[in-house]
């Protein structure tokens, strides 16, 4: 698993609750700050178009103040035309911002000007002109301003109309009518005021308010506009001079159908302010409407979405950037105090590895500012140390201890293991294997034998325990049973004895022994058992040796063994054994049982010749099979002893296989009862041809086989030396004295001299050579 | 097989005690080395306890003979058993060790 810091799992944990707890607040804070912010913006607005329409209305004011006083200088000048004109003439001067005044009379109002008369005042090149434009061409009686003047009481605004012959520009027109001293309506005064000069002031005002706060989020493209139209719809004002006059507010917005349309136009005119959200030119927006004083017109604001929700969406994500600001900044402050306060763990792990490669004396992080948990483990683990260290020094001196124990033990077992046969005789007449293996360094089990007047005194035994003490015990057994066979030649005295010599010791220890008498001879076998393992009897087939129960040797010193007696056939084998064999427990605690013994006996008995030593290797390899590794708890000990043939012997070809040919040639004598000179002329002949397949013949084997019939023995000789035929061989020649004649032959000679046959053939790889002598 | 020197009468006695088979031989060989240093004994061959006798037994008394014909000096052997008498006789030993 990837290494990952505890402080910076726990700053993340912190940080996940946190997290969505910033994460609502940043939510609630979004929607408040954004509502607020609308409205605000909302409210700005409308300030801003207040402000507009009082300025507007201010600059309405005076035109009407500036027209009603000319009005009022003009009815005080009625008496002649000229003093109306010249009236005329003198406003107009104070007035600037007035493009122009006419004043059309009644009919006949003064005689003598006629039907039409209609002074025109107007700036032109900086001088004032006036001149009479009423004519019969142009009857201004019909015109929409005059009739409107008619109608009116205090003056108002005339929708706007393009002049062409007398402002020469857009023109509208405050109108109001003129009245004589007797009250009557006498004529129609017009101001006309360019309608330049109204978008003039419209800009002025919406550059006068660029608004510090919005100017901020707002981009050039997000300016509020405003415009003014009439009655009619027709724009006044509007920021695309190409629209004014010609465009008209009530048909554009009919082309993008809106719900609020209905209630927005009657609002208009019915001079209510309004506010709506509603598509102006295609985008949506905010449009705040109101009524111009003085006229039937209609002021209006459009302020883009975007920028009402602008400043409120900018807010909202400068409050969610100061959140994640904050929870980083809560993230890298968490980590460095718990970083701060875990860095002694860190420490504590590193010596904690020192510890681990078995530097004790490292030094344990000391600088713990905090009584707490991480203290508590520094001082666990300083204990720890502090034991562990004790611990190790126990351990070391345990250890040592140990050692010198076990190599103690090991001294033990190499004598132990001295004590047992070093080897295993080769002889003709019998032949044995055995094994010792013990459960721990020493055992307890033994075994033994040796050879005395043509017998085998053999036993095997087990000490009831295990270690030194056992091994002890097995050591004094050994010696017990070498001394008390010396001389002994019944089984169960010799039993007896080591029984009375055991138990007189005070250690509680027994020993199961079996001890056999084997008379090489004739096979007779006569063994006593001390409550030993019942050997097995391997011969046509395996079975179990019959004893007496009777106590292991230390048990009591009154204890009595009783001899039994078997024959041992030639080739049978004994097979002995201590319970570390049938008792072998594999993994499942299941024993191998003297049944598996059986098994083992019989197969190896039917796959071919049998010997002690094969027959104990694939015991051995059996009881390794079945344990397959479990630990034994007992030693495992196994002897056999198979009587060999006396009709038959194998020979390998050593310098000692004259002995073991000589005891068969005796024991084959002996019987056939033959007399001296017959054994010598046996035993020469047999010697001679022996003698010559192993000087000579570079045989391995040598196969003897006899056969005692009718007062002849016959004795065949094979070999798979090279081919070598002694009876073709001269005889010596006996003329020249024994000292000066040549060597050699003469072997040959006694072998042809002893025999009363001699032949030889060749069959196959093997001489063989057959002997006959007669007696 | 054990071999006893003894000096008797001014002759070496050497007593052959066992079977002289051919595996026995290189030893009693062994044993013979002092007979072969010394050059004024005659050697009489002790049968008494000689109950077998092989052809490198033979060979060996014969290489004893060579010695003692080179020093001048005399054989003899005594109380043979019939076997070893026949086979020493089979060799025409007895005609250079003298039987007494």
């Amino acid at each position: 698993m990837k290494f990952r810091s505890f402080s910076e799992r726990l700053t993340r944990r912190i940080i996940f609750v946190v997290l969505p707890i910033m994460g609502i607040l940043a939510i609630v804070t979004f929607i408040i700050t954004t509502r607020v912010m609308i409205d605000e913006t909302e409210k700005r607005f409308f300030s801003i178009l207040h402000i507009s329409q009082e300025k507007i209305e201010k600059r309405f004011v005076e035109y009407v103040v500036a027209s009603r006083n000319v009005r009022d200088e003009i009815e005080r000048h009625l008496d002649s035309p000229e003093k109306v004109v010249a009236t005329m003439k003198e406003e107009l001067a104070l007035n600037p911002s007035i493009l122009g005044y006419g004043v059309g009379f009644e009919p006949y109002y003064y005689q003598e000007q006629g039907r039409w008369f209609e002074p025109y005042a107007i700036h032109r090149h900086d001088t004032i002109e006036v001149k009479q434009i009423g004519s019969a061409e142009k009857n201004y009686l019909n015109e929409e301003w005059y009739k409107t003047g008619m109608e009116t009481d205090d003056g108002i605004f005339a929708d706007p109309y393009q002049d062409e012959a007398g402002a020469k520009g857009m023109v509208v027109t405050y109108v109001l009518p003129i009245r004589d001293k007797q009250g009557r309506k006498i004529g129609v005064m017009g101001a006309d005021i360019l309608l330049d000069e109204l978008q003039k002031k419209v800009y002025e005002i919406e550059k006068s308010y660029p608004n510090k706060q919005a100017s901020i989020f707002e981009g050039k493209d997000l300016e509020y506009k405003t415009f003014i139209i009439d009655s009619k719809g027709r724009y006044i004002v509007h920021w695309d001079p190409s629209r004014i006059l010609k465009g008209n507010f009530f048909d554009e917005a009919a082309l993008s159908p809106d719900q609020d349309n209905d209630h927005v136009y009657q609002d208009m005119k019915e001079k209510k302010k309004g506010m709506v959200m509603k598509k102006i030119d295609g985008k949506k927006s905010l449009f705040i409407h109101f009524n111009l004083d003085y006229t039937n017109w209609s002021m209006g604001m459009v302020i883009p979405e975007k920028a009402l929700y602008k400043p409120g969406i900018i807010l909202g994500l400068l409050m969610i950037a100061l959140i994640l600001i904050c929870l980083q900044t809560i993230y890298l402050l968490c980590r460095a105090s718990i970083r701060k306060s875990t860095q002694p763990l860190h420490s504590l792990a590193e010596s904690a590895d020192e510890v681990a490669k078995g530097n004790f004396k490292v030094p344990l992080p000391d600088d713990i500012q905090y009584n707490d948990e991480i203290k508590m483990l520094r001082d666990s683990f300083d204990n720890m140390q502090q034991s562990l260290s004790s611990y190790v020094e126990k351990l070391k001196t345990t250890t040592a201890e140990k050692a010198s124990i076990e190599s103690e033990l090991n001294i033990a077992n190499k004598i132990q293991m001295a004590m047992l046969p070093a080897s295993f005789p080769d002889r003709h007449d019998v032949c044995i294997y055995g094994s010792l293996k013990p459960a721990k360094a020493v055992g307890g089990d033994l075994f033994d034998f040796f050879f005395r007047d043509g017998k085998l005194f053999f036993c095997v035994g087990d000490v009831l325990g295990k270690g030194v003490a056992a091994a002890m015990l097995m050591s004094a057994t050994k010696i017990l049973f070498r001394a008390y066979s010396a001389k002994n030649d019944q089984p169960e005295v010799i039993l007896t004895h080591i029984n009375q010599m055991m138990s007189t010791n005070s250690v509680d220890l027994f020993v199961t022994l079996f001890v056999g008498v084997l008379d090489l001879q004739c096979g007779r076998l006569v063994y006593s058992s001390a409550g030993h393992e019942s050997p097995v009897i391997i011969s046509d087939r395996a079975e179990e040796l019959p004893f007496l129960p009777a106590f292991p040797v230390g048990s009591f010193y009154e204890s009595i063994y009783k001899p039994l007696e078997a024959t041992l056939k030639p080739n049978d084998i004994l097979f002995l054994f201590t319970d570390g064999l049938n008792e072998a427990m594999n993994a499942k605690r299941q024993m191998f049982t003297r049944a598996r013994i059986y098994e083992v006996a019989h197969k190896a008995k039917t796959e071919g010749t049998l010997s002690p030593e094969s027959l104990i290797v694939q015991m051995q390899e059996a009881v390794d099979d079945f344990i397959a590794g479990a630990e034994q708890s007992d030693d495992l000990t196994m002897l056999a002893i198979q009587r060999l043939s006396p009709t038959n012997l194998t020979l390998k070809v050593t310098k000692n296989s004259y002995p073991k040919m000589t005891g068969f040639i005796k024991t084959l004598a002996a019987n056939a009862h033959l007399d001296e000179d017959d054994t010598g002329r046996l035993r020469l002949a047999v010697e001679e041809a022996v003698g010559n397949i192993i000087d000579y013949s570079s045989a391995t084997e040598i196969k003897i086989d006899t056969q005692d019939s009718d007062g002849l023995i016959s004795i065949t000789i094979s070999d798979d030396g090279e081919p070598f035929d002694p009876t073709a061989a001269p005889d010596p020649d006996l003329t020249i004295p024994a000292d000066q004649r040549p060597i050699g032959g003469l072997g040959i000679m006694f072998m042809r001299k002893m025999s009363d046959s001699l032949t030889y053939h060749r069959e196959g790889h093997r001489n063989i050579l057959e002997i006959k002598i007669r007696y | 097989m054990e071999i006893v020197i003894t000096e008797q009468d001014g002759r070496l006695v050497i007593s052959i005690i066992g079977d002289l088979d051919n595996a026995s031989v290189p030893e009693a060989e062994k044993m013979l080395n002092n007979v072969y240093t010394q050059e004024e004994f005659d050697i009489l061959i002790d049968c008494s306890q000689l109950n077998y006798i092989a052809s490198k037994g033979f060979r060996m008394l014969i290489n004893l003979y060579k010695h003692q014909r080179d020093i001048d000096q005399q054989c003899f052997i005594t109380k043979m058993n019939s076997h070893v008498k026949e086979v020493l006789n089979m060799g025409g030993f007895l005609t250079i060790y003298k039987e007494i």
